[in-house]
């Protein structure tokens, strides 16, 4: 049996011992470095031993990199930023919108409501008196500006929702441009046999970050390239091809249309497709939630004006005249809010005002402004069923109730994500404690491949010396 | 399960997060004393609340409506004792000057006292209430009686509202009070007794003496339906305290704290959020790079 071993195969196997723990080192390193990097999921270095000559082995090879993620919490951390998305985006809208609502501050609607009413109850004391016929015209120019100012701010919260939405398509856009970029450079890399891994980590986040806006859907095929499709399944990334989403403007604010523009350039309006993360949320509120709450304001602002309109006809005011409104009659319900407004007859006219019932009993005659008092009381409101009060009350709490679902769905959502979070952490995340250990367990074995070849030198030494 | 460095800070800072969301509401709570704050705290509270709040300002509108009206009906007793007292006067001399010892000049000068007690009653039934005439019905705002004892006032009921469906009449009518259609016209009648003094008319001067009766009857009438009507406002009055009471207990209830418990819950929270913050601490300073 010849020893056939080579002296410098066995530097050989020294060296490449060193070079694995060094690259274990590396990927350690790596490891901590990315401790805090959204996305990142852990490696480990992958050794095999190299079989060689009879008496010994080849040494060690360094198999690859094997990249820790776990698919599952992968696809569901998608599935439950969509929802967190939508409900998150819902409460903050609604949030805003509730506080219009809010009667507990000073000026609320209900209040100035209240006090119109009581306007009325004190002209049945005093018919005749001016100052209480001043107090009446100063009380319905606050109803009417109240009723205009929150009108008003549900138009403006619904032009802020156009922004979020091209908000939300820029974020998109830019986010899918960068994944077509990844599956290119993914793979070029694979066909020259570099790690992925830090691509593929990347690719996740980033699908993971357009999750939150719309509800996406991921195809992988055994390439390891992506298409990531839309609600309806249109493709927003296919390969290295980006489809762009946009948000087109519209005469009025908070119409803009969500438009999809596929790689030949045709247009097609998603709007109503998107349904789900938080710009199925945004436009659940602008097109949905909003248009009803401003339609019952309006709808309440009509019903004042056409009941109290009704009784004020009746009656005479302190000069004699009947057959006056005291609201600009109103045709629809549409926009009543904006539109509600003294009539031009008992606008700087207060004498106008018709408290009575009989021009020959004035000026005593009390009996309309007690029947117009008395409105208050009687179900004018929500199709004969609500008083006033009570259908403002309804709206209250409709809105409430909208905002708090959103949020106590915002909070159960959270909880959900965070729970795949660290399902997906246990996997996929780095763990100090584990770099450390490795780190002295690549150090220790490179000091000892160092040895060993220090050994090996020494040997060579003494057989180059021989005389 | 493996246990990351990434889970350990998330749960840590989600767990103490959770706890001060907790606090910062108690703090809020204490702060103002009010159960909630927004409208999505508390939905159907709010809801409620709104409709609270309407009736407590309708009760305020009532107690104006009421102690308006008190005043005016006071005013209407006030001036109605005032009648009686002239009445009974009249009455007096009617009687005094009966007697067939009397002499026509002492007729004649009493005939002067009597036309003095026709215009005091002149001005008790045309008597005004904050800036009001309260004998002429709807006509508020010129005297009911001419000078020469014509009602030209009006009989209208005025209503006002006292309280939730509560409706009261707070006028006493002029009309009924001191002309033919509560029974005698007593204006006529003093200035007959005036005119009968005048002459020297004992037999009519006799005859007075029931017609003043019949005066004071028709007068009293008045009081009494000014008094009834007091009672009733009373009565409106004491339902709307009750009322108001009723509706600042209900919204208390529905919005008030209970300081003790909010202490209580203060306290127990700053604990929890003390000992989350230690254990957190603890747990995140031990690992391995230490070594």
């Amino acid at each position: 049996m010849t020893i056939s071993h080579n002296i410098f195969g066995s530097l050989h196997i020294a060296k490449q011992g060193m070079e694995a723990q060094q690259a274990g080192l590396n990927i350690t390193g790596h490891n901590v470095a990315n401790v805090n990097t959204e996305g990142y999921s852990r490696r480990l270095l992958s050794l095999s031993s190299r079989s060689g000559p009879p008496l010994g082995g080849g040494g060690v090879e360094i198999e690859g990199i094997k990249r820790y993620s776990d698919a599952f919490s992968t696809s569901r951390l998608i599935h439950e930023e969509t929802l967190l998305g939508n409900a998150g985006q819902r409460g903050k809208i609604l949030t805003q919108v509730s506080d219009l609502f809010n009667d507990l501050e000073e000026g609320g609607l209900g209040a100035v409501i209240d006090d119109f009413y009581g306007a009325f109850r004190l002209l049945e004391a005093t018919p005749n008196d001016p100052a209480v016929r001043q107090e009446i015209l100063a009380r319905a120019d606050q109803l009417s500006n109240t009723f205009q100012r929150i009108s008003q701010e549900i138009e403006k919260v619904r032009a802020n929702c156009d922004d979020l939405l091209r908000g939300s398509a820029a974020d998109i856009n830019i986010r899918t441009e960068e994944i077509a970029q990844l599956n290119e450079e993914i793979s070029v890399a694979r066909v020259q046999g570099i790690d992925i891994s830090d691509l593929l980590d990347r690719r996740d986040q980033l699908i993971r970050e357009i999750a939150q806006h719309v509800k996406v859907s991921v195809l992988e095929d055994d390439q390891q390239q992506v298409t990531l499709f839309l609600e309806g399944g249109l493709p927003l990334v296919d390969g290295k091809n980006q489809s762009l989403l946009q948000v087109r403007e519209s005469a009025a604010p908070g119409t803009a249309t969500v438009e999809y523009v596929t790689i030949n350039g045709q247009v097609s309006e998603i709007t109503t497709i998107i349904q789900n993360g938080s710009m199925g949320g945004v436009l659940d509120v602008r097109d949905n939630l909003l248009p009803n709450f401003a339609d019952d304001l309006d709808q309440l602002a009509y019903d004042i004006v056409a009941g109290f309109n009704a009784q004020h006809l009746v009656g005479y005011g302190l000069d004699g005249v009947t057959a006056r409104n005291f609201f600009t009659p109103l045709g629809s319900s549409a926009n009543a809010a904006n539109l509600i407004d003294l009539d031009a007859a008992v606008l700087n006219n207060a004498n106008a005002i018709a408290a009575a019932l009989d021009p020959a009993l004035l000026p005593g005659d009390n009996r309309n402004a007690l029947a117009l008092a008395g409105l208050a009381d009687q179900n004018l409101a929500t199709g004969g069923t609500r008083t006033f009060n009570g259908a403002y009350a309804a709206l209250v709490g409709e809105v409430g109730v909208a905002a708090r679902r959103a949020n106590d769905e915002t909070i159960m959502r959270e909880t959900a994500v965070s729970h795949v979070e660290k399902i997906r952490d246990s996997a996929a995340g780095v763990s100090m404690d584990e770099e450390m250990t490795n780190l002295i367990q690549y150090q220790r074995a490179y000091q000892a491949s160092a040895r060993v070849l220090s050994v090996i030198n020494e040997i060579l030494q003494t057989l180059v010396n021989l005389k | 399960m493996r246990i990351t460095d990434r889970t350990v800070y998330r749960q840590a800072a989600f767990d103490v997060g959770l706890i001060r969301s907790q606090l910062f509401d108690l703090q809020r709570q204490g702060a103002t004393g009010q159960k909630f704050h927004s409208l999505e705290d508390d939905p159907t509270s709010a809801e409620r609340l709104r409709m609270i709040q309407e009736a407590q300002e309708s009760t305020l509108h009532y107690e104006q409506n009421i102690s308006r009206s008190r005043t005016q009906l006071d005013t209407v007793d006030v001036a109605l004792e005032e009648a009686t007292t002239i009445i009974i006067r009249a009455k007096e001399l009617a009687l005094a000057m009966s007697t067939d010892t009397i002499s026509a000049d002492e007729r004649l000068m009493v005939a002067d006292e009597v036309q003095s007690l026709y215009e005091s009653m002149l001005g008790v039934a045309n008597t005004k209430a904050a800036g009001e005439y309260i004998f002429g019905g709807f006509y508020t705002d010129s005297s009911p009686f001419l000078t020469n004892g014509t009602f030209v006032g009006n009989s209208g009921e005025k209503e006002v509202d006292v309280g939730p469906s509560a409706r009261l009449v707070v006028n006493v009518s002029g009309e009924d009070t001191f002309t033919v259609s509560g029974g005698i016209d007593i204006f006529a009648e003093i200035d007959g007794l005036r005119a009968a003094m005048a002459t020297d008319d004992v037999a009519n001067i006799r005859a007075s003496i029931d017609v003043m009766d019949q005066a004071l009857t028709q007068i009293t009438r008045g009081r009494t339906d000014a008094g009834l009507k007091l009672n009733q406002i009373d009565v409106a009055s004491a339902v709307r305290t009750r009322l108001e009471d009723s509706l600042t207990a209900e919204k208390s209830q529905l919005l008030d704290i209970d300081p003790i418990e909010v202490l209580l819950d203060l306290n127990l929270t700053t604990t929890a959020l003390q000992n989350a913050i230690q254990v957190s601490t603890r747990v995140i300073n031990t690992s391995l790079i230490g070594i």
